[in-house]
């Protein structure tokens, strides 16, 4: 029988159900997601396609329709795309949509990798992958999502798109892969050497070891390491980085401490996607401007922004429940 | 680590629903979805979402927001399907809803389907949920000795409880993530190009303009995935669209009200479905009378001493000159419990006269209020055939449509047909001499023709120019529609005459004789 530990996933589904409700969380959505996503409505001047990895409280996208971002017509939402793999939650999903023309019920790195109508139909403008889990699972095969993220890259570029990418990662060491750590430390520690970014590296975390980084704090490395993953596959496949945002909160959970780390990466497609001795300089340009984007640009620590701001918590619990009321209203 | 499950267990099935569903009984996706829909519709609710992943159609979800399924009743369900009908006739749910079926048949309905599945269910008041996840695979092949054994085993199941709010209820049917073996079939035909359909007139934005659209096709056929659609609409318990099921007609209306007081909806992919007849749908019908007309039909058999109505059926049989699309719609279709039973049959029954290509153009449908339900066979789509009610069913179509000794509506279409044939080829012929008219006119550019009848001549028309004469044949055997009757050689005089000015052969005294004689079938253009 296909199917999954019933127990586990149901407790994993509350968590991540609380985690979406909370105010870090919504301030990422409001101030962080949604003037992105505005940008590129306001340079595409349509609706967006925005594709996501939503919950069945659909706050990112009762927000972006909020604001007139996404369509909605009667017969559902002919803009969004969704993958969720656990049954329940996917029916609640689709029940609430009503309609949309994209929706998968499975995994991310299934529906990337074996879904066979994917390259035709793939394309969006927004493309929220706010992951659930780490970045490289101590389970393998530890190197699908990035696969996954690849893949998906890929198939934007073939259609010539240019969008914006959010990827979020939980941050938990015990949930890693070591072996996959190593060998992100290795391959930051020889692009320092021979790479630029080792200045920006030593500003940032006042050393020059990323080793020592993956020991020391974890959460800092992976936000190098992922960037620089991410921008290096970006790069392969044509895009170049016009905006970059890194993100970072706190979190205690059941089983420990850990850490939600966001990334917004905006991608230009180019006309030259394949690497060639003629374009290989450009490229080579892009990659190391998208990389030192990345590593000048120190996290925001939302949990400080919260304390900082008086009430502010209130505001986007109250903001949430808002939204959440009157997506009731208007499907009753 | 796999969980514990609350509670493990087969899935037993009678004989013959082994046999069956080796052979496979339900004909399509929508007959075996139609089901779910049953047991919704049975469970009070009011919202039946379906959702095929189109255009991927890798995985079904059923979601319903009906009272939901306790573990106790799957339990019983599991226990024997196909045995004893646990159901009182007559027995209704909220909203006064006749029950249509049984819920072990509805989830059989998804074996056909899928190898695998999952049923989630909230029970009113409940503060638990289950997630039933159910496997057939195991025991897919079946010995033809054990169908002959009697009862077996076809699937097992594991029941898990979960926490759920109280004032939730609903049931979800669905398979599971990451399946590999659901049958749905619906991608042939579509262009996966396209967001919806490979036919820019099936791009609708609602069912109703879907249904439209599809009226007006002449001989494109359906994808498998616009068929479904169209299929599953037909054959639930939803209401009609508002100028459904023929536009202008008031003689169905009680049963519009009562499928609307039923309150049930049903969404495909997010459209609202409506039963899918809109007649006429051709915008070149427009006249009730001659372009289609509509034949009710009413039959009740009451027990003489119980005065128990032991049959009650209703319906009607429309007909339209041109040929209906789609095609599906043809023949007739019979719903027990507001329930499409197979589909639209266009035997009609088995009727045993031939009445030709009269059936391209006719569709109709049969309530059964009463009666016949014991006559329908275990899958829902098909019936006992001689079974006292359905002969009763058959009787009473039979001589509706009329039988060798007992005219019925055929009659009148064929009636209909020959006239509305007359004047088209009257209005062929008008056609065919104004055109020659027209022809002379510009050739010989002489008002005052004459006009002459020549049964000797050897071609239907000749034009004499240096006499200034047109000499027809009307009796040429390559003139349209072989000889010509004496109505539509006054037709044809007639139409020269506006045409061309003048006919001096026979006088206005002459034609007045004629008209007289002809009984006044005069037409003027």
């Amino acid at each position: 029988m296909v199917g999954h530990d019933r127990e586990k996933t149901e407790a994993k589904g509350s968590d991540v159900d609380a985690l979406m409700k909370s105010a870090s969380k919504h301030w990422v959505r409001r101030n962080v997601w949604l003037p992105v996503a505005r940008d590129r409505f306001t340079r595409l001047m349509r609706p967006i396609r925005y594709f996501t990895l939503t919950t069945p409280d659909m706050l990112d996208i009762l927000l972006f329709e909020k604001e007139r971002l996404i369509e909605r017509t009667t017969r559902g939402y002919p803009g969004i795309g969704f993958c969720e793999w656990m049954e329940i939650r996917f029916s609640q999903i689709i029940r609430k949509l009503e309609w949309c023309p994209w929706r998968y019920h499975g995994k991310f790195e299934d529906m990337v990798l074996e879904y066979d109508i994917f390259e035709q139909h793939f394309d969006f403008d927004v493309v929220n992958a706010d992951f659930t889990g780490v970045p490289f699972p101590a389970e393998a095969p530890y190197e699908r999502t990035f696969e996954a993220i690849e893949r998906l890259l890929q198939v934007q570029a073939q259609h010539g798109r240019s969008f914006d990418f959010f990827l979020t990662f939980r941050c938990k060491r015990e949930e890693m892969n070591s072996k996959a750590l190593d060998q992100l430390g290795q391959l930051l520690k020889s692009n320092l050497r021979v790479g630029r970014g080792s200045q920006e590296f030593i500003q940032r975390v006042s050393h020059s070891d990323p080793i020592r980084l993956l020991n020391e704090q974890l959460w800092e490395f992976l936000c190098l390491g992922v960037s620089k993953l991410f921008i290096g596959i970006a790069i392969k496949h044509g895009y170049s980085l016009s905006r970059y945002d890194a993100y970072v909160y706190h979190r205690v959970g059941g089983q420990g401490p850990y850490e939600i780390i966001k990334f917004i990466f905006s991608l230009e497609a180019s006309k030259n996607q394949q690497i060639s001795l003629i374009n290989t300089p450009v490229l080579v340009h892009n990659y190391d401007e998208g990389v030192l984007l990345a590593f000048q640009h120190q996290p925001k620590d939302v949990d400080q922004e919260l304390k900082t701001v008086t009430g502010l918590v209130r505001e986007l619990q109250k903001d949430v429940e808002e939204l959440i009321r009157q997506s009731e209203t208007s499907r009753r | 680590m796999i969980s514990k499950p609350e509670t493990k267990g087969r899935i037993r099935a009678a004989a013959k629903i082994i046999a069956d569903i080796s052979t496979g009984i339900y004909r399509s996706p929508a007959n075996a979805l139609k089901e779910l829909v049953s047991n919704a519709f049975d469970a009070g609710a009011t919202e039946v979402r379906i959702d095929t992943d189109h255009p991927g159609f890798t995985t079904v979800t059923c979601y319903d927001n009906g009272n939901g399924i306790s573990k106790e009743e799957i339990k019983d369900a599991f226990e024997l399907i196909g045995g004893s009908d646990k159901r009182t006739r007559g027995e209704r749910t909220v909203y006064n809803r006749p029950i249509i079926g049984k819920i072990g048949i509805g989830i059989l309905a998804m074996c056909q389907l899928t190898q695998q599945f999952v049923i989630i269910s909230s029970k009113k008041g409940s503060s638990n949920r289950i997630e039933v996840e159910i496997d057939i695979e195991p025991f897919q092949s079946q010995d033809a000795n054990r169908i002959n054994l009697g009862e077996g085993d076809i699937g097992e199941y594991q029941i898990f409880e979960f926490p759920e709010e109280r004032e939730r209820h609903y049931t979800i049917i669905t398979t599971p993530a990451g399946s590999r073996n659901l049958k749905l079939n619906l991608r042939e035909g579509e262009d996966l190009k396209d967001s919806f359909a490979s036919h820019k007139y099936l791009e609708a934005a609602t069912f109703e303009e879907f249904v439209k659209g599809v009226g007006i096709l002449k001989s494109i056929t359906l994808g498998q995935y616009q068929t479904f659609l169209w299929e599953l609409a037909s054959l639930c318990p939803v209401e009609y669209f508002e100028d459904g099921p023929v536009k202008g007609w008031d003689g169905w209306d009680h049963i519009k009200q009562q499928l609307r007081s039923y309150n049930f909806k049903v969404y495909a992919d997010g459209f609202e479905l409506r039963k899918p007849i809109l007649l006429p749908l051709h915008p070149g019908l427009t006249s009730r009378g001659s372009d289609y007309e509509i034949y009710p039909l009413e039959k009740k058999v009451v027990d003489t001493k119980s005065k128990k109505v032991l049959f009650h059926a209703e319906g009607y049989i429309y007909h339209q000159r041109l040929q209906l699309v789609p095609t599906d719609l043809q023949g007739i279709l019979v719903r027990i419990r507001n329930v499409g039973i197979g589909a639209y049959d266009k035997s009609l029954l088995d009727y045993p006269v031939n009445i030709g290509p009269m059936v391209r153009g006719m569709t109709g449908e049969v309530y059964i209020h009463d009666g016949l339900e014991d006559a329908l066979n275990i899958d829902r789509n098909s019936f006992n055939q001689i079974h006292e009610d359905f002969l009763t069913l058959q009787k009473t179509l039979y001589t509706h449509i009329g039988m060798p000794d007992e005219p019925g509506f055929a009659k009148d279409i064929r009636r209909r047909s020959a006239r509305v044939q007359e004047e088209r080829r009257v209005d062929d012929y008008t056609e065919y001499i104004s055109l020659l008219a027209t022809r002379a006119r510009r050739q010989i550019d002489e008002p005052d023709l004459k006009l002459k009848f020549d049964d000797d001549l050897d071609v239907p028309l000749r034009f004499d120019i240096a006499q200034k004469e047109v000499r027809v044949n009307i009796s040429h055997p390559s003139v349209p529609e072989a000889k010509v009757k004496a109505l539509e050689f006054f037709h044809i005089l007639f139409a020269f005459e506006l045409m061309v000015g003048t006919v001096t052969d026979i006088s206005i005294d002459d034609l007045t004789a004629w008209i007289r004689k002809l009984g006044g079938h005069g037409r003027t253009r």
